[in-house]
Order: C-alpha cells, then structure tokens, then sequence
C-alpha cells in the first residue's frame, strides 16, 4: 500500500518536472547581449549592425523574443552565435522566469514567415515604439527609475516603451535595483505589462578590480561627471568587459574614457557607449516650469537665440516648444543664465500680441524665478 | 549607526560578513558557557544580517576593491541556570542556556582592503529574563522569541542605517534628473 503511494507521487512529480520542461519554438531576434540590454528598438539596419559589430568585438549571444522583447540567455552560444543579426526559429526548454533557453534546434528565418499578426511580428515594427501619444507616461518611467537610490556608478538601467508596455533593460550589481525597477514601474498608471531584461551582474573579484580601477581612472581624469552619490558616466563590467555608458560633454571626454578604461590590467575589452550631449539627440526632459510664451513668427530671431547659446554646455536648458519640433538652448548655469532669460523675455511676451505666436517654453532646470 | 561624511557608503557595493564575536559578560565564568551554544549564537545573527542586507548589498566571501567588512560583537553574554532534560525536543538543548537579556550589539564597518573604519554603531537594549538561547537551533524554540526578535531586530536596523545612507539627497536628485536620458528608442550608437 505504501509502495503504490509512493509510486503515485513519485508518477505525479516526473508528470509535473516534464511538463515544466516541455519544448517550445518561439521566434527571436539573435543578438548580442550589449545590443539586446540597451535595447535598440525595433531591429532596424542600425540595429542588425551594432549586434554583429558587439558580438564580434566579444559580447555573448543571446536570443530577445520577438513576441515580449524578452532577452533570453542561451546554453549554446556557438549554436547561435554565427546567426547574430538575423531571425532564427529556436526550439527548447524555455524558462521564462529565470530568462533562459536550454536549445535544441535553430534555424534561420525571414520576416517574411512570420505571418501578419502574430505577436512575433511586434517587434519589427518601428511604429510600436513611437511615444508621441504617451510622453507623460515615458516621464513617469523616467522619473521612477532616475529616483531609485541603491543605483551606482556601476548600474546602468533603462527602459524601452511600446505603448502600455514597457520594457527594462540595464544591468545591475544588486537584485535590489531589478526588483525595485519593475516594481517602480508597475505601479505607474498606464503601465500594463513590465517585461524586466536587467540582468543581475556577477561579482567575481577581478570584475571588482576592473570596476573599482575604471572608476577611480575615470575620476582623475574626468572628475566633472561624478557627484557624491552617483555620476554622469556608467561604468558596467561583465566577466572582463568594459560597458560605458550615459553621456558626456565632449567627444574628447568620450575618448579619454575609452582610452583610461583601455588600459586598465585584466580588462579584455572596452565597447564605449558614451553619447556625446548634443541638442539634437535629447530626447528626455523633466520640466520644472513650463510656461506659454508667444514668440515672434520670425523664427530667424530664435535662430539667433541658438546662436548665442550655442556652443556651452551645462545645467540649464531651454526647450521651445515650436510647432514642428522641438527647440533645444542651453547654456552654462553661470552669468549666462540671467543673460539667457534676458534674452528670452526679449523675445517672447507673456500675452498674445499680432505677429506671435504661442509656444510652450519649458525651463527644464533653470533659475527659480 | 554613525558614518564618516568622509567615508560615502555609496562607494562600495558589496559586503563580507564576519562571524560575530562573542564577549562574556564580566561577572560569568567563560567556561560554563557551552561552544555550541556560542557557534550557533554567532550563527544566527550571521544569517538575520545576510538576510537582512543581502538583496542591497550582495554578500561575498573575499575581500577586495568596492567590498565592505561587516565586523560584529554581541557583548555581555551570560549564562543561565541548568535546564532539566524534560526541556529538550531533540538532541541539541544545552545544559547550561545563555542569557542575552542584558546584551549589547556592536557593529562596525570597514573598508575590505584598508581596514579603514566607515561606519559604527553601538546598541545596548535590555531584553529581559526572556532572552536566552537554549537549543543550537534556538530559532525554533518558540520559548526563545525573545532572542530571535532581537536578533532580526539589530539586523534590521542595520538595514534601515544602509537605506537611510543611499537615499538621495537634494543635490543627487538634481543630477540625476539633469543626466538620466535613457538609451531608449534607437537612440543608441556604437562606436
């Protein structure tokens, strides 16, 4: 009697561990981890080009789900790793939980055998991720991930938005920061589903000498972009890998970081993801004041604006909102600054005059006035 | 739990956690209280601070660059009068309880490498005739609540110390909202 209980539980967990363990064949994106954590978008040419260029230059393959944008850490680097670029069919053990796939097949496919409306499909369309509708929701995500508090110099997290989904990615010395982030970012009104890429770094101890040599290299030489609590520039290292990311003043700056970390004994290679703050590239902003002003129609006015504030970099910035696309000045937060707001109330008028327009004037981090 | 204003914990990211030490309290006798009782004192409080820090500051073994030294002492350790064997639910009751009822918790965090000192604190709290640790699996002994709570408790204040030192102030929220520009959307380029 006992032997036949034991039988039955002893039937029910195989049923069960096999059922776990089944054999799924999902449609993915081959990539390489670097390209896959940043999280690019949708796979455009640019794309296809910085997961073969990463993955040449040493970064693992791993598959991202085509369906969720799930990043997916594979067993068989060499099974996938000759297909990085391009569309691949995968079979195996599939465990979403952990972000891993124990393969058994793979092989390449177009876009073109993926039908029309499959989920698969999501991911290579550019228009999933537009989030014109939804700024405000991309602020918030922003916001929440910015004000996280055990976030280092050596954690790199950020997101991606496709509509109501959002999608993190970075990576992490703690657990607490990827838990906290999807947490963070699942109590945000608007937000329906949180697919969390953020991998958890290892610390083995020459990944802490590189880290702790990278940071007080960078230090000497670029003090400017470190504060107390955190800095400007990023430094994630995996298994020997350098990652820079976050951005800088200067493409000099961008080269004296890469070069600082180059040398650095133990490191095998430096991929310098450092942008270089240029107007045209912010994309993010948190307003402390918006205004409406009205501008003068002639635009050749704030072109000089531009001008004048053009060339500085620093902490203040304004961004006028014009019809078409938005403006970018900023300047340093010296004797510029009252210059600035001098110059802007020269321009702009606080009430509706013939020959203004009305524009939004957003003082993203500017005076107190 | 003071810190140096020096010394930013920010600066490190990992933690290796000693094992306590333990100080007998100046009128007992050292060797009345049994070792076993002692290791698995030194035990649990071990595991309520990796517990407590561990998803924050993840514990590692070794020291190094960017690891802090959890270095510990439960001070004042006495021992309690003999306990009958009708007491004991498996083999591992001591004969002798000890007495945590007048402890003190000293705890002190050092660079790894340097030694340099970058927080301390000192925690002294009666816990009454309650206190003891009488199994070397006293955390099951429903009768030895009092010892476990306090343990948990100093754990987690030495928690709340870590979080209350990474919380932003002022000037780092300025930064971070002035420089947190996710690389989102195709904004990305490699070099």
């Amino acid at each position: 009697m006992k032997f036949k209980a034991l039988f039955a539980i002893l039937a029910m967990l195989t049923a069960g561990g096999l059922a776990a363990q089944e054999i799924s064949t999902i449609s993915t994106y081959v990539d390489s981890d670097l390209c896959a954590r940043l999280l690019l978008g949708p796979i455009t040419t640019e794309r296809v080009q910085c997961s073969q260029s990463t993955y040449k230059d040493g970064s693992q393959p791993v598959l991202v789900w085509l369906k969720n944008n799930m990043v997916l850490t594979a067993n068989k680097e060499k099974m996938i790793g000759p297909l990085v670029g391009q569309l691949a069919e995968v079979s195996g053990k599939l465990k979403a939980k952990d972000g891993t796939i124990k393969i058994e097949s793979v092989k390449p496919i177009t876009e073109a055998s993926i039908p029309q409306g499959d989920p698969g499909r999501k991911m290579l369309d550019v228009r999933t991720y537009r989030t014109d509708k939804s700024a405000q929701l991309h602020e918030k995500i922003r916001h929440e991930l910015a004000m996280m508090p055990y976030i280092s110099t050596f954690d790199f997290i950020s997101f991606t938005q496709s509509g109501s989904d959002v999608i993190l990615t970075g990576w992490t010395v703690r657990a607490i920061n990827r838990d906290d982030a999807a947490r963070a970012v699942r109590n945000i009104e608007g937000v329906e589903t949180v697919i969390n890429n953020i991998d958890i770094l290892p610390l083995g101890s020459n990944d802490m000498r590189i880290r702790a040599a990278a940071r007080a290299a960078l230090q000497r030489f670029l003090s400017r972009y470190f504060w107390g609590s955190g800095s400007d520039i990023k430094i994630v290292v995996k298994n020997g890998n350098i990652i820079l990311l976050g951005s800088v003043a200067t493409k000099a700056d961008s080269d004296i970081a890469f070069i600082q970390c180059n040398g650095i004994p133990g490191a095998f290679k430096v991929f310098n993801m450092l942008r270089v703050r240029n107007s045209a590239t912010r994309r993010s902003v948190c307003p402390l004041q918006t205004r409406s002003l009205y501008v003068e129609e002639n635009r050749s006015q704030l072109d000089r604006l531009a001008i004048l504030l053009g060339g500085g970099h620093g902490h203040l910035w304004f961004v006028v909102l014009l019809a078409s696309s938005p403006r970018y000045f900023e300047c340093q937060e010296d004797a510029r600054g009252p210059r600035v707001l001098g110059i802007l109330k020269q321009l702009c008028q606080p009430e509706a005059k013939p020959g203004f327009r009305k524009h939004e004037v957003i003082c993203v981090r500017g005076p107190s006035q | 739990m003071s810190a140096d204003p020096a010394n930013n914990i920010h600066r490190w990211v990992a933690i290796i956690v000693d094992p306590p030490a333990v100080y007998v309290s100046t009128d007992a006798e050292p060797r009345s209280i049994p070792n076993s009782g002692v290791a698995a004192l030194t035990e649990y409080f071990r595991y309520a601070i990796t517990g407590a820090v561990a998803n924050a500051f993840p514990v590692v073994q070794s020291s190094g660059p960017l690891v802090l030294r959890l270095r510990s002492a439960i001070v004042g350790v006495d021992v309690g009068p003999p306990q009958t064997q009708a007491d004991s639910k498996d083999g591992s009751t001591l004969a002798r309880p000890i007495n945590i009822g007048k402890v003190g918790v000293e705890m002190e965090l050092v660079d790894s490498e340097t030694g340099q000192q970058i927080a301390a604190a000192v925690d002294r709290q009666n816990l009454g005739e309650g206190a003891m640790v009488g199994s070397v699996s006293f955390s099951r002994e429903e009768k030895f609540r009092a010892a476990t709570e306090a343990f948990n408790g100093w754990a987690s204040r030495l928690r709340l110390f870590l979080d209350a030192a990474h919380e932003l102030s002022k000037e780092d929220v300025a930064h971070v909202e002035a420089t947190n520009f996710p690389y989102a959307n195709g904004s990305a380029s490699t070099k």
